[in-house]
């Protein structure tokens, strides 16, 4: 068998050598980028991947790289690893699953900078980034509230975790506020990404007479269900405009781009500081993606009323009285839910039909 | 509400199950005749990426969604003939052929699809209500009120359980997956017989892959068959090694997952985790009971499945 | 037309050539597929072969990866000799990640590190055991197919984890994410070597491997499961209790991929969660048979793969290819491996 052994390694060696190649010298920021999914996977990765063509479009002192469905969990490490030796000064993780394997060896190598999003390990040389989805997510709802007239709401979601709640719940405080009678229903699929269960999901709510479908998961098959049916839906991530013009009401998007390159030049200026920035609407990071054809002027300029008061800090999206869907008064009359109330939301608001396992 | 609301509710969800269990029907008929002969293929997983990965491609490059199904269809029996010769010609392990089928069929549509994710397609298949079935009270507006490739799957589980058992094709068939020695002592070319049902098994989970990407969701992305194919294979022992089971099975397996979001849809309690867990829980739980019924009436796997066949041993 | 004729005999040289001859095959086929794409194969390869083996790191890494592949191809050897297809080792991982997490998470911190550590790899070894053995007392006594019971087992394991994720095992700390309370030193196994992540997990895997091959070649347990293996009505015949030594030589796998679950998330990751890298449970299947159950190639095609799967994920960085390409050349390499052991037993004949 070590006959074997020797042969297997000697064929290797002939073949390709050893060693690593040494790395042209150049002056450029080297910035790496990881993502859980493919580049191009219309969704969540896609919108990361823009913020980066965006990052490398606009500041010329920056290189990047990427790489895309990176596993979470034990092999991240190694990636960010081999990206530090091949000289990257920059790392973004964009997924959730990375945290820890940024934080470990975020602490061997103090001079790299690591930036993780929608986590909350910070260090020295490593921050955190989120956006304020939920301005957005109440957006839509006004939308969704204005334009059903079944009164029923459709919400496919992933994973019963603070992010999704907290877009599920903006997004009925939108919906009823315009219109009390809805009612915002929940099917959890329990995967970032599994087209079938999305459309099956998004075809129940349509034979429960549903109108509007909204998603808070990757593919779009919920958007091309709510089309076959002549429904509409609000759409999740980038804007799908021209792909359905008829069938998305608007959608809910990142611009990730305006955080890299904020981030790059704060680096490239050595005024960079490890923080938890969580951007909103007036950062330009989360938005409203173009609205649909079949929504009406009036219903246009509402939102964009409402937006600018956003914006300008007059509206408070999660200010009380707020009851949760099972009646108890969760935040008091004039009184805001704080930012670690909102990261850590673990209920549903009023008007919402599901549930959240074990609170 | 009305119970006539909630029987529209029900109509529609079953009508969707149909949908949602013929992309599982196609690969467990032919994975019924590839064990038939004797051949396990756990390649179905992969077939089944090929098939909707060529689906969707030819859909998209000539607009005719009939064009691509075919085409899926060839791809995913294409697919199959690597675990043919593997298994049949080289007699090689067939449980390691099959996985590295399925790996093959993730790791070249992956390779391969990253220019054709994030496309849609503008043709689909419509659906058609089939006069007089479809005014039959409930059964009409959720069996016979779907597409084409649906209706072809229902006449497809009828020939199929008929060539089987009823005809000479599937006396010999059956032969070889039971006993391939004494099936050539019969004159039955053993070799050919399992080349050309582990192409059928192939041509099927390409369908079901097919169907997938142009009727159902309808784009492509990588691993969108997220797990199917391993469903289909489970759901064969569930049908007992017979198409007409398998039919059964695959509207059930949609079912339960219809089932499992509406009661989600109007707010239950239990946690979801364990509602996505039902529907393999309950396939475990009827595989185990089958097969202890399937004792008792002796009816069991045909004999020699996985056995690889020479002709020149005795 | 061409046939295959039976070797009298197998020479040792065949053993080693036929394998290495595939393997070139299929890289040769790999390099053909990455070539349709326009992609120089020779730099792939070479990128993959020092992400893997080029510097100590890319070494240790391999061998963090080769870990887990070892333990469980290890006892999927056992039963595979048998005839038995455990392809259960992912649910049985999973499971026994979820039992020695529960003393790591449970059990107060004070008590001292060596008890913890005895602890949670006991509840790895039966979390693993217990999913194989279901499976296993089904087989024996109902004649369940158990390619079918395992593989769906796998499922049921997964969600069982994502249940207590999301719900009671969830660190209340973790603002709502499915994280269970990070582990307290005293359940973590210790790094063997400074500034890797190799840790005690890897003499558990090497000694597991030198005792599977002892099980097999000498003991009279051993000696049971070969006679099955070669023919199980023989062995009923010669008075061997063929369900007893199924449902024994499954515990053992199981028990070993539930190790390989608790060395994962107490050697590794600290904590538990849904993605604690469950898919060695299938990659071992493969390496079972690459290393035509010996378990002292085992080693050695662990360690093949584990480069593989470590050194894959970074050529992404240095040729910005798909991972698929990965997935791509293993398969083919395993296609031709598997074809190609008919070659071991029979010659290539013409006859017109």
């Amino acid at each position: 068998m070590k006959k074997f052994a020797s042969l297997i390694l000697v064929v290797f060696i002939v073949m390709f050598g050893i060693g690593y190649t040494s790395q042209a010298k150049n002056s450029k920021i080297k910035v790496a980028f990881l993502y859980v999914g493919p580049h191009n996977d219309g969704g969540w990765s896609q919108a990361h991947d823009e913020g980066r063509i965006y990052l490398q479009k606009h500041l010329p002192y920056v290189e990047t790289a990427y790489s895309e469905s990176v596993p979470e969990g034990a092999p991240c490490e190694k990636i960010i690893r081999d990206y530090i030796h091949k000289g990257y000064k920059v790392i973004f993780g964009t997924s959730f699953g990375f945290m820890d394997s940024m934080y470990n060896v975020a602490k061997d190598y103090p001079n790299v900078i690591f930036e993780h999003c929608s986590g909350y390990k910070t260090r020295k040389n490593m921050g955190t980034y989120f956006g304020r989805m939920y301005q957005a997510d109440y957006l839509s709802g006004l939308v969704a509230g204005m334009m059903t007239k079944t009164n029923y709401i459709g919400f496919v979601a992933p994973f019963p975790i603070p992010e999704v709640i907290r877009e599920i719940d903006s997004f009925t405080i939108g919906a009823r506020e315009v219109n009390p009678k809805v009612e915002v229903h929940v099917i959890w699929t329990n995967s970032w990404f599994n087209p079938v269960k999305e459309r099956s999901a998004a075809e129940t709510f349509i034979a429960n007479k549903a109108d509007i479908i909204a998603s808070g998961c990757d593919s779009p098959a919920s958007i091309e269900g709510a089309k076959k049916a002549h429904i509409f839906a609000i759409g999740y991530d980038r804007d799908n405009y021209a792909k359905f013009p008829n069938t998305l009401l608007t959608s809910r998007i990142w611009h990730w781009g305006v955080f890299y390159t904020k981030t790059l030049k704060e680096i490239h200026n050595g005024t960079w500081k490890a923080t938890q920035y969580w951007g909103g609407l007036k950062d330009g990071i989360v938005g409203l993606g173009k609205f649909g054809n079949k929504v009406p002027k009036k219903v246009r300029n509402y939102v964009l009323k409402r937006e600018k008061e956003i914006i300008d800090g007059k509206l408070k999206i999660f200010e009380g009285p707020i009851y949760d869907n099972k009646g108890k008064l969760m935040v008091k009359k004039a009184q805001e839910l704080s930012d670690k109330d909102k990261l850590s939301l673990q209920w549903f608001v009023k008007g919402v039909v599901g549930n959240i396992p074990n609170k | 509400m009305s119970a006539s609301h909630h029987t529209t509710i029900i109509i529609l969800l079953l009508s969707n199950a149909i949908k949602a269990g013929t992309i599982l029907l196609f690969p467990t008929i032919g994975e019924i005749f590839a064990e038939r002969v004797g051949i396990l293929n756990l390649g179905v997983e992969g077939m089944m990426l090929i098939g909707a990965f060529f689906g969707f491609i030819v859909t998209r490059l000539t607009n005719n969604p009939y064009l691509g199904f075919i085409a899926g269809v060839l791809a995913g029996g294409i697919a199959s003939l690597i675990h043919a010769f593997i298994s049949i010609t080289l007699r090689g392990n067939q449980i390691v052929s099959g996985l590295a089928l399925t790996i093959f069929g993730a790791g070249f549509t992956t390779f391969y699809g990253q220019r054709w994710i994030n496309m849609n397609l503008s043709a689909s298949f419509e659906n058609l209500k089939l006069p007089v079935l479809s005014n039959i009270p409930v059964v009409g507006s959720i069996l016979f009120n779907q597409d084409i490739i649906v209706y072809f799957s229902y006449i497809l589980a009828f020939v199929m359980w008929f060539i089987l058992y009823k005809t000479m094709i599937g006396i010999n068939l059956r032969a070889v997956g039971e006993n391939a020695k004494a099936a050539n002592a019969m004159g039955i070319n053993v070799y050919r017989v399992r080349y050309i049902w582990t192409f059928f098994g192939g041509l099927m989970a390409g369908a079901g892959g097919a169907y997938l990407t142009i009727g159902y969701a309808p784009f492509w992305l990588d691993g969108i068959t997220a797990g199917r194919g391993w469903i289909a294979i489970a759901l064969v022992i569930f049908a007992m090694w017979d198409p007409l089971k398998a039919v059964v099975g695959a509207y059930l397996f949609g079912s339960i997952n219809a089932l499992q979001f509406q009661l989600q849809a109007t707010g239950t309690t239990i946690p979801s985790a364990i509602l996505n867990m039902l529907p393999y829980l309950v396939t475990f739980i009827a595989i185990v009971l089958t097969s202890i019924i399937v004792k008792a009436k002796h009816i069991r796997p045909p004999k020699e499945l996985g056995i690889p066949y020479s002709r020149e041993e005795k | 037309m061409i046939y295959f004729e039976k070797r009298e005999n197998i020479s040792a040289k065949l053993k080693i050539v036929i394998p290495i001859v595939s393997l070139l095959i299929g890289i040769l086929f790999g390099a053909l597929a990455i070539v349709v794409v326009g992609i120089n194969p020779y730099a792939v390869y070479k990128s993959l072969f020092v992400n893997a083996f080029g510097s100590w790191y890319a070494f240790s890494e391999t061998l963090v990866a080769a870990t887990p592949l070892m333990l469980i191809t290890a006892g999927l050897i056992l039963v595979f000799k048998m005839g038995i297809w455990n392809i259960g080792a992912y649910g049985q991982y999973i499971m026994g990640a979820i039992l020695s997490s529960y003393f790591a998470i449970f059990m107060p911190p004070e008590i001292s590190k060596p008890l913890m550590l005895i602890l949670m790899f006991a509840g790895g070894a039966i979390g693993g055991a217990i999913w194989a053995v279901i499976p296993a007392i089904f087989k024996v006594f109902w004649e369940v197919n158990e390619v079918i019971t395992t593989l769906l087992l796998n499922y049921i394991a997964l969600y069982v984890l994502k249940f207590l994720m999301y719900g009671p095992w969830k660190n209340p700390k973790s603002f709502g994410f499915p994280l269970s309370k990070p582990f307290p030193s005293s359940a973590q196994l210790p790094v063997l070597f400074e500034h890797t992540r190799i840790n005690l997990g890897l003499a558990f895997a090497l000694i597991s491997i030198i005792a599977v091959w002892f099980i097999i070649k000498k003991t009279n347990f051993g000696y049971e499961v070969r006679v099955i293996g070669n023919n199980p009505t023989t062995a009923k015949y010669a008075g061997i209790s063929v369900g007893k030594n199924i449902i024994i030589a499954m515990a053992i796998s199981g028990a070993l991929a539930g190790i390989a679950g608790m060395v994962q998330v107490s050697g590794i990751i600290h904590f538990l969660q849904v993605k604690i890298n469950a898919n060695y449970g299938y990659t071992s299947i493969i390496v079972a048979w690459i290393s035509y159950l010996n378990p002292a190639l085992c080693l050695l095609s662990s360690v093949l793969f584990g480069g593989l799967e470590s050194g894959g994920y970074s050529i992404q960085i240095s040729m910005r290819v798909s991972y698929g390409i990965v997935g791509l050349i293993e398969s083919i390499a395993l296609f031709s491996i598997v074809g190609a052991q008919i070659f071991l037993n029979y010659k290539l004949r013409w006859k017109k």
